[in-house]
């Protein structure tokens, strides 16, 4: 739509300037016969006018979306500070048998030593989660999140889907990935341990299978232009449509080794 | 034998003198006549043209634009239309090429008689000539007539 909308308006303009110019380029060479000029500089005929005009709207239209998307792609990976680039993100989600029966079956919903408890609820959703207090190892997570459904329509049967990504201290996105299926029972648990100080924002969320089948459908139908706009509008989606959304957003304050 | 005929288009000074040599030698001096012979440098103050079976003299300042329609050549002045016989080609020498300029294969004006211009979008121009006639200048014309009027 909006490609055909630039067309439309380079168009628009490609013709008016024509017109414009034919106006100018007759009112100049009639002026100059009348005045008996014949040693003028010679003009650019309307001909060879819409021809560079058309030329120009070509660049406009081809190359510089080309340029200022490959632009914008450098810029984007430029923003993010060097000091990102290299460390590793890493969370993982837990049903709460994979809990129990896991390395998880050691850490506990109220206290873990080490850890700094905090607890949100957003949209039915609460999120407890822990935060390291210490330095950052490979062995133990720098946060671990339990998200439980705290509403009280009936859960059964919806099915569960989260989205986590990690940012920079200054709010940028780093990298993120999601999923959706699975029947969601009493909570999941998410474990993450990033390398680096960062933050780690959480998307979780409850469908049933009539609003999962319509956000897909729609989520098919999607011609946003970048993978940006696309996540945005899948969550919106998404959010308008769950039987229970909750965000969680948090600051790790990892110490760096 | 059939008498050989020539036309003069020379200067009013030599021009008794050159009618005499020719008198002289038995050739007939007449407009209607198939070969020309002109003064070096020297471009013509008027053509000879028919109306109504009539021959009148056509002042050049007078003439408006020439065309030809197959082997009729009709000078039009600003009232009037007159046959001549020249060919185009012929007219191009005759007629000063800072007064006339040729725009078509078929049509030459004169450079002063043009009223307005009207570009187009392709290699033409479309000229309104003073006596209210459109004549177009032609794509093989179209740089000629640009480079002498510096647009």
């Amino acid at each position: 739509m909006r490609t055909v909308l630039l067309l439309f308006i380079t168009l628009f303009l490609l013709v008016a300037v024509c017109i414009v110019y034919f106006v100018y380029y007759k009112s100049t060479i009639n002026k100059r016969l009348e005045n008996g000029v014949t040693n003028g500089k010679k003009m650019i005929s309307p001909l060879w006018m819409a021809i560079i005009f058309l030329i120009i709207a070509l660049i406009v239209l081809i190359v510089v979306p080309m340029l200022l998307r490959m632009g914008g792609t450098v810029s984007d990976i430029n923003e993010i500070p060097e000091k990102y680039w290299n460390a590793s993100y890493d969370y993982q989600v837990y049903t709460p048998d994979e809990v129990e029966s896991g390395f998880l079956g050691n850490y506990s919903i109220d206290e873990n030593t080490g850890y700094e408890r905090y607890e949100e609820v957003d949209g039915n959703i609460r999120f407890t989660y822990f935060i390291s207090r210490e330095a950052y190892d490979s062995y133990h997570p720098a946060f671990i999140i339990y998200a439980e459904y705290v509403g009280t329509e009936d859960i059964k049967n919806l099915s569960m889907g989260f989205y986590g990504e990690f940012f920079t201290s200054e709010g940028q996105d780093i990298c993120g990935t999601g999923a959706s299926g699975g029947e969601f029972s009493d909570y999941v648990c998410v474990v993450g341990n990033p390398s680096i100080d960062c933050g780690f924002s959480l998307d979780f969320y409850l469908v049933d299978p009539i609003a999962e089948k319509k956000i897909l459908d729609e989520q098919m139908q999607d011609d946003s232009e970048s993978d940006t706009d696309y996540l945005q509008e899948s969550l919106n989606r998404t959010r308008e449509n769950a039987a229970a959304y909750g965000t969680l957003r948090i600051d790790l304050n990892i110490e760096e080794m | 034998m059939r008498k050989l005929k020539i036309k003069l288009r020379v200067s009013e000074t030599h021009l008794a003198e050159i009618e005499k040599y020719f008198q002289e030698k038995g050739i007939e001096i007449s407009e209607d006549a198939e070969y020309l012979l002109t003064e070096s440098s020297r471009y013509a103050e008027y053509l000879m043209g028919k109306k109504n079976g009539i021959m009148y003299r056509i002042e050049i300042d007078n003439i408006v634009f020439i065309e030809s329609f197959g082997k009729n050549i009709i000078v039009h002045t600003s009232e009037e239309n007159f046959n001549i016989v020249e060919r185009l080609k012929e007219l191009e020498l005759l007629l000063d090429p800072k007064q006339f300029i040729r725009i078509s294969n078929s049509v030459i004006i004169s450079r002063s008689c043009i009223r307005s211009i009207q570009p187009t979008f392709g290699m033409k121009f479309i000229l309104t000539l003073t006596n209210g006639s459109k004549v177009d200048v032609t794509r093989s014309y179209y740089y000629i007539f640009r480079e002498a009027f510096g647009i």
